[in-house]
């Protein structure tokens, strides 16, 4: 508990400076490449992460998978060997990265009109170049915005955003990663913010259900703030894209 | 080869179930928050545990070995958990391969169980950065009918709770690890008692109903899994799959998951502290006592099963009729009403039970006569029936005559 109590100050600062409910400075790109569909860069923070999206496409490998009604969505998640403070080869099959990719996919198929494209499937390919904690939410976010620009109909902006509890009553949001290994639990959140409904929910460590709420709470208030974010730079590069087309001077 | 798929299930299976939940039923007639049966059965060995949730059956065992711990944490001990899907489960479990179930398993009871600390690892270690003690927890999947998690968790956490590791002595340089005989070995330290609880999720929240059945989990749209020990405190969480929740109903499954916890960590600290007074007095232990005692409660109640449908019930032997005067006694009552309903009857058997039989038996209780005249009545009634013609209806008129006048004693007399 002593080393929780030093997650914040008596000031209300974290230990990189922020207050308890800022997020780290988000930015982001989309359109990086020009073979895949869709791709896109955010840094939150350290965490730096790139998105691929492809497709909708015929479904490739097993053709039995293919589902009469929705597209099938396959997410691979991976780490570049150099993204970690020790240098490590991560094969793509360990358990954790198994288990992000079932994560991101559990969140994907929630937001995207699946249903709108019958016997076909997506691809969405997420590499994290810098892990600075919070590589979920960075996940999730930069795939929505390679979403978005591969042009795939979503229900709405598909935003997640980590939350954590200081000194047993104080939650604060967006995780480092120096505060992830100080200890003190882990609430991360895929929302989507416009309904505020929650799509994926993951905790690790313990705190009492009773703090959950205004955890849970905060959270998604950091999923609102993500979202506009987001907003934004999705209207910069249509503005961009239109204006290099001269559509912007014809109207 | 070639590789079983997935049942899958029908349409009509699935809007049959989604029917039934609009008319507040589930198939197998629970309530929506109803949990199924809990059995927590022991082996001879040290954390050895099997456990059955329903039809699910799970079996954990746990074992250690000394190993060098990890240089970031040289003090603590190594706990290991890892469930293993067999084709013996379902046919499209394969032995070796990691399939995405298999992974979400495992993860989940990991946060569970070990992200948080509930196994006290550092009483674990033997010394420092050189020795300690490798916990693993192998749960091995028996069959599956549906919410293979929860049952997962329970057997893991009651086989760590009932193992015991052997004694270590240091002399000097040596190490002596003491035989279970030598010197009594020693339990594991567990700070608190977190058990995994799962709610499926249907219609995008408007139905949520706890611990799933296989095909409920087939029709399900997401699933809510609540890592929660007894002080309500929860250890890992997570919601995934096609459904979009609330937030507010988020909280009530919480709420709802710490009073279920509580209950199961009740159940499993009964389960273990039994098992462990019945190895202090000697008593037989293992899985064999239960297996052959189950085969004969199952093998009467199927008899008494098939005679309640007989319409003319043949007359037995006199020795079985000895045995079984109670069983005989229900049959003849049964035979006048047919309305009858199903009682639960050991672990995996039901008894059908005529509802008249009971509401006869209140009769009598409420009269004046003492209690013991109630005991009593089936032998008078097993006499009067022998001494009687084949027809059972006549039987029963005596017995309902009995209850008013009290004439029964001068008959059997």
């Amino acid at each position: 508990m002593s080393r929780n109590r030093e997650l914040i100050s008596n000031i209300g600062l974290r230990l990189d400076g922020r207050r308890a409910l800022e997020l780290r400075r988000i930015r982001c790109k989309l359109g990086l490449f020009s073979e895949p569909d869709g791709s896109a860069y955010i840094e939150q923070g350290l965490t730096k992460v790139l998105a691929a999206v492809y497709g909708p496409h015929q479904v490739r490998g097993n053709r039995s998978k293919a589902q009469h009604d929705c597209a099938i969505v396959n997410c691979q998640f991976s780490m570049a060997v150099f993204s970690t403070g020790e240098r490590k080869r991560r094969p793509r099959g360990d358990r954790k990265s198994t288990e992000m990719s079932i994560h991101l996919h559990q969140a994907l198929i929630a937001a995207i009109k699946v249903e709108l494209y019958p016997w076909s499937q997506i691809d969405v390919y997420v590499e994290v170049l810098h892990a600075d904690g919070g590589i979920y939410p960075a996940c999730v976010n930069a795939a929505t915005l390679a979403l978005i620009d591969a042009g795939i109909p979503l229900k709405e902006y598909l935003c997640a955003c980590t939350a954590s509890l200081a000194s047993n009553d104080i939650p604060m949001i967006d995780i480092s990663h120096q505060e992830e290994i100080m200890g003190g639990p882990t609430l991360t959140v895929a929302a989507l913010p416009m309904s505020g409904k929650v799509v994926l929910l993951e905790m690790s460590q313990r705190f009492h259900v009773d703090h959950l709420p205004k955890v849970l709470d905060k959270a998604l208030k950091g999923c609102i703030d993500i979202k506009n974010i987001l907003d934004e730079a999705v209207k910069n590069n249509v503005r961009e894209i239109g204006s290099s087309t001269g559509w912007a001077s014809s109207t | 080869m070639s590789k079983i798929r997935e049942y899958t299930i029908s349409n009509c299976e699935k809007n049959f179930l989604l029917k039934c939940l609009k008319d507040q039923t589930r198939l197998d007639g629970r309530a929506f928050d109803e949990f199924r049966n809990i059995e927590i059965e022991f082996g001879k060995d040290y954390g050895c545990c099997c456990v059955s949730l329903g039809q699910t059956r799970v079996l954990a065992q746990v074992t250690c070995e000394i190993q060098v711990p990890k240089s970031s944490r040289p003090s603590e001990g190594i706990l290991n958990i890892n469930i293993e899907l067999n084709p013996i489960a379902a046919p499209n479990f394969e032995p070796t391969s990691k399939n995405d179930l298999f992974t979400q398993l495992n993860r989940t009871l990991e946060k569970c169980l070990k992200d948080s600390k509930a196994v006290d690892l550092e009483s674990l270690c033997i010394k420092m950065s050189e020795k300690v003690w490798a916990l693993r927890v192998d749960v091995n999947v028996l069959n599956h009918e549906g919410n293979i998690l929860d049952c997962a968790s329970i057997a893991a956490l009651s086989a760590l709770h009932h193992f015991r590791r052997p004694d270590v002595t240091c002399d000097g340089e040596d190490f002596i690890i003491h035989k279970y005989s030598q010197r009594d070995p020693i339990p594991i330290v567990i700070h608190h008692y977190p058990v995994c609880i799962t709610y499926s999720i249907f219609e995008r929240g408007e139905f949520i109903l706890a611990d799933p059945t296989l095909l409920e989990e087939g029709v399900a749209d997401a699933f809510l899994t609540v890592g929660m020990n007894s002080y309500k405190e929860l250890c890992g969480l997570h919601l995934g799959g096609k459904a979009e929740l609330n937030p507010d109903i988020l909280i009530q499954i919480t709420q709802k998951a710490g009073n279920r916890a509580g209950i199961v960590v009740e159940q499993i600290k009964k389960a273990v502290k039994e098992e462990n007074e019945k190895r202090l007095e000697d008593k037989s232990i293992g899985f064999h006592n239960k297996l052959c005692s189950t085969k004969n409660i199952d093998f009467e109640d199927l008899e008494t099963c098939f005679d309640q449908w007989r319409i003319a019930p043949k007359r037995k032997h006199k020795d079985t009729e000895k045995n079984m005067i109670g069983e005989t006694v229900e049959e003849q009552i049964q035979t006048e009403n047919f309305s009858v309903k199903i009682e639960k009857k050991g672990s995996q058997s039901a008894v059908l039970v005529p509802e008249e039989f009971e509401e006869v038996g209140r009769v009598w209780g409420d009269s004046d006569e003492d209690e013991d005249a109630v005991v009593e009545i089936p032998k008078k009634i097993q006499t009067v029936s022998l001494l009687d013609s084949d027809s059972e209806e006549e039987s029963t008129i005596v017995l309902n005559a009995n209850s008013q006048t009290k004439k029964m004693e001068e008959i059997t007399i």
